[in-house]
């Protein structure tokens, strides 16, 4: 009875001195702020950022910032990742002066492309006919208009519009990783290639202010691209990640397609077949390793 | 009608194309500075759009349920917070963004922001008008005054963000971008206003005031700026911890994705509330 009491006394003695120990141990993980003083000055606020910035030359994508009365193509686009894309032929005559007969929307219904007139009335909507167009070439032909570039016919311009572009990396496989966590490191992105693309694939990193933790940036903006050769993979630099905070909710344009601007008295038009995907993602400049890793 | 429609629709690869790059014509505005030219400048005329048909409504039952569908960690108590927010005004379960305001002076949590963001795809920038408090034109006769005249497509971001919780700091945001065209006092928007965002619309951060998040690094306190209040008085302050582990958005817990493949044994590093003692 008496070696029983003194065992327990015992345990009782090693369970106290082990639980003083772990309270130690996690008071000593805690943080410590005791000694730290902290400034607060008018550079510790929120900061509106404003930034618009192309990294490198992006070629021919150039054409597409030339004035334009009217835009003709054909787009493919998936503004979410689990979603349909959507693919159709436009017309859009931007800001069209009334003046220039060229442009009206009634024109739309002379406008062929590959054989069709795809905007008249009459014709009937056909599945996948658009979609079929993409990893091809497509002749467009506006009567009366002379190609100004290029082009293969005297009454249009053929444009090379390339393979339906879709994002695989980072990848997204249900509505619970739906907006993926990307350190702003060694950002890589991947996509399925086409070779026959010439003219490279827009990267484009948009972020408007948005916040997965604390307060929105009420007024900002940061738009970083840069054009790379379409091979499927890109690295991308941290410097098309300056000035967007850690957590902030972000776009990126995986962008790919062909353009041609052409002039029909003193209406000018584009052309373009372009094809692009978007992927939402958190920007995550801080990590560590989680308490079960090993490293 | 149909036309219009038709055209409306035409539309929207434009401007998604025309949004993702007109703004890269480097010369003009490859800056960091706020080049942009003020409201009046922009838009020389403005005036009062209606938008009793744009409301942006959200299922927050529906909401909640797919968070714990997904495995969400938010504690109950700001769930039932929010929920009872959300019951003042609902109708049929959804959440109306302008009739956020009504009532919310029962509550002692941050109050809630109804946002609208006008652009146009150039590379001057969005206009954003922002509601921080009741506004009887908008919340009753759902009318934004002296917003920017339409007089061609517009992009226009509408988001609202509930009350912050008392608790956790937790609130909900969701957005829609539209495409809006509209001549005189019509307007036309491309899509309706239901909104279906899942778990990451639930966000969190401080209470304000003398509460901020910040990170220990070589011993000294980096604090997140978008955590810290303008109200703060510039000067010295003696941080002492509140939460070294907050409450996050569940999307904040997930592995992180580095060099080319997803890391699930790294994560995002949380950041320590603190409250900022006067000397």
């Amino acid at each position: 009875m008496k070696t029983s009491y003194f065992l327990f006394i015992f345990v009782l003695v090693i369970a106290t001195i082990s639980c003083s120990k772990s309270r130690e141990t996690n008071e000593m993980m805690k943080p410590q702020t005791e000694d730290i003083v902290v400034n607060i000055n008018n550079n510790s606020f929120l900061k509106n950022i404003h930034v618009t910035k192309v990294h490198g030359n992006i070629g021919k994508y150039e054409n597409f910032f030339l004035d334009a009365d009217a835009t003709i193509g054909i787009s493919s686009s998936r503004y979410y990742p689990l979603g349909e894309e959507t693919v159709m032929a436009f017309y859009d005559p931007i800001d069209a002066p009334a003046t220039k007969s060229a442009v009206k929307d009634d024109h739309a219904y002379e406008i062929q492309i590959n054989g069709r007139n795809v905007f008249a009335p009459s014709t009937k909507a056909e599945d996948n006919s658009i979609t079929s167009m993409f990893g091809k070439n497509v002749a467009f032909a506006i009567p009366g208009i002379i190609p100004t570039t290029k082009g293969g016919e005297s009454n249009g311009v053929t444009l090379y519009a390339p393979e339906i572009v879709r994002i695989s990396f980072p990848s997204i496989s249900s509505e619970m990783n739906r907006y993926p966590l990307c350190y702003y490191k060694e950002f890589e992105v991947r996509w399925n290639a086409d070779t026959a693309n010439a003219n490279g694939v827009i990267i484009l990193i948009k972020w408007d202010g948005a916040m997965v933790f604390g307060e929105d940036y009420p007024d900002s903006y940061i738009y970083h691209s840069t054009c790379v050769s379409d091979t499927g993979i890109a690295v991308l630099s941290e410097s098309m990640f300056d000035g967007i905070p850690d957590t902030a909710f972000c776009s990126m344009f995986v962008l790919r397609g062909d353009v041609e601007n052409m002039e029909l008295d003193d209406t000018n038009l584009r052309v373009l077949a372009e094809t692009h995907d978007v992927l939402e993602f958190v920007l995550i400049r801080n990590v560590e390793y989680g308490l079960d890793s090993n490293q | 009608m149909k036309a219009l429609s038709i055209l409306l629709r035409s539309m929207c690869p434009v401007l998604a194309i025309a949004s993702a790059f007109l703004f890269l014509t480097a010369g003009s505005c490859s800056s960091s500075n706020d080049n942009r030219p003020n409201l009046t400048d922009k838009y020389p005329n403005k005036w009062d759009i209606p938008i009793d048909y744009v409301s942006l409504r959200y299922d927050l039952g529906t909401f909640i349920n797919n968070c714990m569908l997904y495995g969400s960690t938010y504690p109950a108590a700001d769930i039932q917070e929010l929920t009872t927010y959300n019951n003042l005004f609902s109708t049929a379960g959804t959440l109306n963004f302008y009739t956020l305001f009504v009532n919310t002076d029962r509550f002692t949590g941050v109050g809630p922001t109804v946002k609208f963001i006008f652009s146009v795809p150039d590379c001057k920038g969005p206009v954003s008008i922002t509601y921080n408090s009741f506004d009887d034109k908008l919340c009753n006769e759902n009318t934004i005054v002296n917003a920017p005249k339409i007089t061609k497509t517009h992009i226009v971001d509408f988001s609202a963000r509930t009350l912050k919780t008392s608790q956790n700091n937790i609130y909900i945001k969701w957005n829609k971008e539209y495409t809006v065209s509209g001549v005189g006092s019509y307007i036309t928007i491309d899509r309706q206003g239901t909104v279906d965002y899942p778990s990451y619309m639930f966000t969190t951060g401080t209470k304000g005031g003398n509460q901020a998040a910040g990170r220990i690094v070589d011993g000294h306190l980096e604090l997140v700026e978008n955590t810290l209040s303008r109200d703060l008085v510039i000067g010295d302050y003696h941080p002492v911890i509140i939460n070294d582990t907050p409450v996050v958005s569940d999307v904040l817990q997930q592995g992180v994705n580095m060099s080319g493949a997803l890391n699930n044994d790294l994560n995002w590093d949380r950041p320590m509330i603190v409250e900022l003692q006067t000397r």
